[in-house]
């Protein structure tokens, strides 16, 4: 999508057809993305959570660390013995269980996205120099993986938190560290393939150079598997975060985090589910909202699919 | 057009020997090789067509990707142009690469498919930094004007073509450099019958209007007859046979040539019935462990025992046609003369 050459306005309708798609790429790209339900629907999640991590002050209605001891464990307000002052019940400590979600989302979100932003790019740049360059790149780079996944990752989290502690940043940064090599492997797998095609030899016999045959030809063709690998793995970062601080030694009290209220959550499962499972369903419904909008994203950036346009 | 003979050649290849090593595991000391193109010789002039034919896995396509330094050569020189090209270095190799270009075979898979037509064809002009802005938008135009594709299409991608026209495309950005030699890796094996003339047609016209020498490796017979102007054929990764169109089609000299000749079908049935049938039997024998002696003889009518022990060497028999057997056929229709 580079090169929007306007064309001089001609009578064939390619021409019309490509003089209107160079219009404005933000309004281009809003309708792109309203044409599809999964894309819209996503991008309504993923929109309303942003907005909530960022006015969490404004919208939460208490204070999510203000306890109340009268009013531990208060069920959600459609059950018996709830009321609308705390629509989702409070916990074991009596604070407000919807201004914790809303407050959680913060934490939450930044973990989730910046770790695999992190842990997406260590991955797709050794992926691709290892696959491209082979020889041995190829195998440092992999046996270096091999060691990674030999390690059960936790431990390794818990060495590397053990040392630094743990705070959000080394926490983003720990994630990313320790999640990178799936990456690796998947892109390094896409791009031992994509070398053998005539498209990547082509630019090879033209003398193109390999920084430009890695951003313009490699690149592009492993970008799909690489959105699909970084949607999913929000979510089981997520998951990771929960039992890190299950652990103790992931997001430290008074910060919150979804991950951190589901694991606390855990031990009143029998008596007050509603601590765990909202939380729970709070991530669900988070990483739901990113998958659908990385879905569309691979669909919208694969021009094989674009026939669906206008 | 064959004068040019004596002009000096374009490309010029000596001894060329490319082995695939194929001796695996750590502990493994034997070594094993595959090879692919044994020793080949021979002399490009410019302004010709050389067909280079032969059956797969003869080590035709593994030439031209040799020639290109796609592959490095395990021996032998690549003179093109006075230097030898599997001695340059690779900066100087990338500059090169403006006089020689390639046409692929599979017109699916050699173009990008996240590329839009413009930016495929403009990539040799921006790679070498020949054109840019207004005038690399006009050079492209022109280009897709000179194979056939409406300048309209330049920000469609190549899933939106047909073969013939993706081949088009792939030939715009192999002209896009205005390159002395262009290497043709089987470019029409892969499209339909009607469109393969169109192409072969459009190569023919590009190269009176460029002044272009093409290497054109095929399998079939029909397309090489159509374009070239000398024709080698090459047999398990040796040139077996090496002559002008005309004396390789009407007096082949090589056992294999003829067989190759025979199983080209001929539509007129009167013709067909007339023509004794010459069937190569077998497989083509592994590259990794060639027969002793003459390479053919395994499949060769003709063979005897000293074919079976004796390697026989490329030699010029008639004026410009070499032949590697010990008994080639001298009248053309399987006469044997010792």
């Amino acid at each position: 999508m580079s090169t929007n050459s306007a064309m001089e306005p001609g009578t064939s309708m390619e021409e019309q057809f490509e003089v209107s798609k160079g219009i404005n790429p933000w309004i281009r790209w809003f309708k792109l993305l309203l044409r599809s339900k999964t894309g819209t629907t996503g991008f309504i999640i993923v929109l309303t959570v942003c907005i909530t991590a960022i006015f969490a002050p404004q919208i939460a209605p208490y204070d999510p660390d203000a306890m109340n001891p009268a009013n531990m464990n208060a069920p959600p307000v459609w059950l018996e013995g709830g009321t609308s002052a705390h629509i989702l019940g409070t916990d074991s400590l009596g604070r407000d269980m919807l201004s914790r979600v809303i407050y959680g989302s913060q934490v939450s979100l930044l973990i989730g996205v910046f770790s695999v932003i992190v842990a997406g790019s260590i991955g797709l740049v050794l992926g691709i120099l290892a696959g491209y360059y082979g020889r041995w790149i190829d195998n440092l780079l992999m046996r270096v993986v091999d060691a990674f996944l030999a390690v059960p990752n936790i431990l390794l989290l818990l060495v590397i938190l053990g040392i630094f502690g743990s705070n959000l940043i080394t926490l983003i940064l720990v994630l990313g560290v320790t999640n990178w090599v799936i990456y690796a492997r998947l892109v390094r797998g896409e791009v031992l393939t994509l070398k053998e095609r005539d498209f990547i030899r082509a630019a090879r016999s033209i003398g193109t150079n390999d920084r430009t045959i890695m951003f313009k030809h490699i690149l592009p063709n492993v970008f799909s598997s690489f959105i699909v690998i970084s949607t999913l793995s929000v979510a089981t970062t997520l998951i990771i975060e929960a039992s890190l601080s299950f652990l103790g030694l992931g997001i430290q009290p008074p910060t919150i985090s979804w991950g951190y209220m589901l694991s606390t959550g855990r031990d009143y499962l029998a008596t007050s589910w509603w601590l765990a499972t909202f939380p729970g369903l709070a991530i669900t419904i988070t990483v739901l909202g990113i998958i659908f909008l990385g879905d569309w994203l691979r669909d919208v950036l694969d021009p094989r699919s674009q026939g669906r346009r206008p | 057009m064959k004068n040019s003979i004596e002009n000096q050649p374009l490309l010029e290849i000596k001894g060329l020997k490319k082995y695939f090593d194929l001796s695996s595991g750590l502990f493994n000391k034997e070594k094993k090789f595959l090879k692919a193109v044994d020793g080949i010789s021979l002399e490009v002039y410019p302004g010709e067509t050389l067909g280079i034919v032969g059956e797969s896995g003869c080590g035709k396509s593994t030439t031209g990707n040799v020639i290109l330094r796609l592959l490095e050569a395990t021996e032998g020189q690549i003179i093109f142009d006075g230097k030898d090209l599997s001695k340059l270095s690779k900066k100087e190799m990338r500059e090169k690469r403006k006089d020689i270009q390639m046409i692929f075979q599979d017109p699916f898979s050699s173009l990008n498919p996240r590329m839009k037509v413009f930016d495929i064809i403009a990539e040799p002009l921006r790679s070498h930094k020949v054109a840019a802005g207004k005038e690399l938008k006009n050079r492209v135009y022109e280009l897709m004007e000179v194979v056939g594709i409406s300048k309209s299409f330049a920000n469609r991608y190549p899933h939106e073509f047909s073969g013939g026209q993706r081949q088009r495309i792939g030939i715009a950005r192999a002209l896009a450099l205005k390159p002395k030699l262009i290497v043709c890796d089987e470019p029409v094996s892969a499209l339909d019958v009607s469109i393969q003339s169109q192409i072969l047609n459009l190569l023919s016209k590009l190269q009176k209007e460029f002044q272009l020498t093409y290497i054109f490796i095929a399998h079939g017979l029909p397309a090489i007859k159509h374009i070239s102007d000398r024709v080698a054929v090459m047999y398990l990764g040796k040139i077996v046979e090496l002559a002008t169109k005309d004396q390789l089609f009407d007096s082949p000299m090589h056992p294999y040539t003829e067989g190759l000749l025979s199983s080209v079908p001929v539509p007129d049935p009167q013709i067909r019935d007339s023509k004794e049938r010459i069937i190569l039997e077998g497989d083509l024998p592994s590259p990794a462990n060639p027969p002793l002696g003459c390479r053919f003889h395994t499949r060769c009518a003709y063979a005897d025992d000293k074919c079976k022990t004796e390697e026989p060497q490329l030699v010029e028999e008639r004026d410009g046609h070499f032949v590697m057997c010990h008994y080639p056929l001298l009248q053309g229709k399987g006469v044997l003369v010792n």
